[in-house]
């Protein structure tokens, strides 16, 4: 009896592990011999966009594996992979149409791979940026109606493994809140990371801001914050080197973050809506967002 | 953990008033400047570039039981004739940062060398994991760079270094606008912020967990 007992304990115990390897540490499966790739995506790039970036690495699986997903689909079976929306990075079942285009992806940046191509990025022109969050904190001035901050500007970063099918290990996240100044805005920033225990991917993580001076958003102020840990909030601050009384403002944002399994430097990039700082003559430094 | 912070296992030796006992070489490491210990001042500064209308110096040494952060100043002399700007290309005058094309070919970087251990480099340490123990000079704070339209061409930044140096020669050289080769290097003796650190007081447990 005990040694029934001992032995369904057993049994148990690797079938938990079993279940557990296969749900919580997708990267192994890799040893099995299918072909894989990591990948790193922000809100907005398309699996094709991510494709691209993974096929510049020397020696990436991606066409292989890209390969292989289309054997699967073509067979039935489902494959999932990860896509950038406005609104976030999704899991998604994948078309034959898709990864077609991304096998052509692939094709194109292996063919144009140097050594360390895929460690370059290009990020649009901060102007170019799409308007994220919403006005809060109403206030009434001068008998118009204002948003004294622009809140819950929405950043993600999500990395992951494709075995041929993709499975997210590491999302980040964060969100600002903008109260601008007329010479110093201030930012408050709160994030969440999750990844799987004891084995984060994303390392140096900061924001790159861009202050935007009068009504022709001349750029006049931009840095980096120093990193931060993925789990944490804080505040910095967005300088500008004109006095902005009674003349616009706006800022844009990119959250970096890098990918260590494809040494990738990841950005998800955002601006606010365009606000109007107060004249000199009331006697504050803030400014508004019009409502 | 693959990119531990902090030390998680804080120093354990201390003297009767607080200061901890740092071996020669030191063996601690942290990949920021640790919130738990206060830091010790080097008297000291060093110029590693005075020519063709740039200053580049290194100042205000803080020495910590796991390593040492320092001042790194810049200042460009806003002349239009003034040499530096026949070599800086595209629009900023001074970046830290190595993420996109431009600034791969426009990073000013700083490098450490450590006396009897690998160099550390600031470029470096932005575009690959770091793995615990090796040599690190990375950014802690200050301005990330100058923009062209900057009012004044001047950069003030802090830079964290560990861990501890052996005895010997500290290093540091300035790569400016992308050059292969440093514009300047100077040094200082290990010795005083060796001693510094042996003053340093750790104030209560390092974490086990911090910045990534």
């Amino acid at each position: 009896m005990r040694k029934l007992f001992w032995a369904s304990t057993v049994a148990a115990v690797l079938l938990a592990v079993s279940a557990l390897t296969s749900a919580a540490a997708p990267a192994s499966s890799g040893s099995r011999g299918a072909h894989r790739f990591w990948y790193a995506i922000a809100s907005g790039e398309s699996f094709a966009g991510a494709v691209r970036h993974a096929a510049g690495e020397p020696g990436s699986q991606v066409t292989a594996t890209v390969k292989d997903m289309i054997v699967r689909v073509e067979t039935g079976k489902r494959v999932m992979v990860p896509e950038g929306t406005r609104n976030g990075v999704h899991l998604v079942p994948a078309t034959l149409t898709e990864l077609q285009a991304a096998l052509a992806a692939a094709r194109s940046a292996g063919a144009r791979s140097g050594t360390s191509v895929a460690r370059l990025v290009r990020i649009p022109d901060p102007h170019d940026f799409p308007i994220r969050g919403q006005g809060c904190n109403p206030v009434t001035w001068r008998g118009n109606r204002y948003w004294a901050s622009w809140c819950k500007m929405p950043f993600k970063l999500v990395g992951g493994v494709c075995d041929p099918s993709c499975h997210n290990t590491d999302v980040l996240t964060a969100r600002l809140l903008v109260d601008p100044g007329t010479s110093t805005s201030r930012a408050s920033r709160s994030g969440s990371y999750t990844y799987q225990s004891g084995n984060p991917r994303f390392s140096n993580i900061h924001f790159e801001w861009w202050t935007f001076c009068f009504n022709s958003e001349q750029e006049c102020g931009t840095g980096n914050t120093p990193n931060f840990f993925g789990n944490s909030s804080g505040t910095f601050n967005m300088t500008s080197s004109k006095d902005l009384h009674n003349s616009r403002i706006r800022h844009a944002f990119v959250f970096w973050a890098y990918f260590v399994p494809n040494n990738q430097w990841t950005p998800d990039e955002a601006k606010t809506w365009k606000g109007i700082c107060k004249p000199r003559d009331a006697n504050s430094n803030q400014c508004l967002y019009p409502a | 953990m693959r990119l531990a912070a902090a030390v998680s296992d804080p120093p354990s030796v201390l003297w009767e008033d607080g200061a901890v006992k740092v071996a020669a070489g030191g063996e601690g490491w942290a990949s920021t400047p640790p919130a738990w210990a206060l830091p010790v001042t080097v008297a000291g500064d060093l110029v590693l570039v005075r020519q063709g209308g740039v200053l580049v110096s290194v100042g205000a040494v803080c020495a910590y039981p796991v390593g040492f952060e320092f001042y790194l100043t810049f200042g460009f002399n806003p002349a239009p004739a003034a040499e530096w700007r026949a070599r800086a290309p595209g629009g900023r005058v001074l970046g830290f940062h190595a993420r996109t094309p431009h600034e791969q070919v426009t990073a000013a970087r700083i490098a450490v060398g450590l006396a009897g251990r690998a160099a550390a480099d600031s470029v470096a340490c932005m575009n690959r994991e770091v793995t615990w123990g090796e040599p690190i000079v990375t950014f802690a704070g200050g301005d990330a760079g100058i923009p062209s339209y900057a009012p004044v061409l001047r950069a003030e930044s802090r830079w964290w270094v560990s861990p501890l140096p052996s005895p010997g020669l500290v290093e540091f050289s300035i790569f400016l606008h992308g050059a292969d080769e440093p514009n300047g290097t100077a040094s200082l003796d290990a010795e005083g912020i060796l001693e510094a650190a042996g003053r340093s007081q750790v104030l209560w447990p390092a974490p086990e967990t911090g910045p990534l």
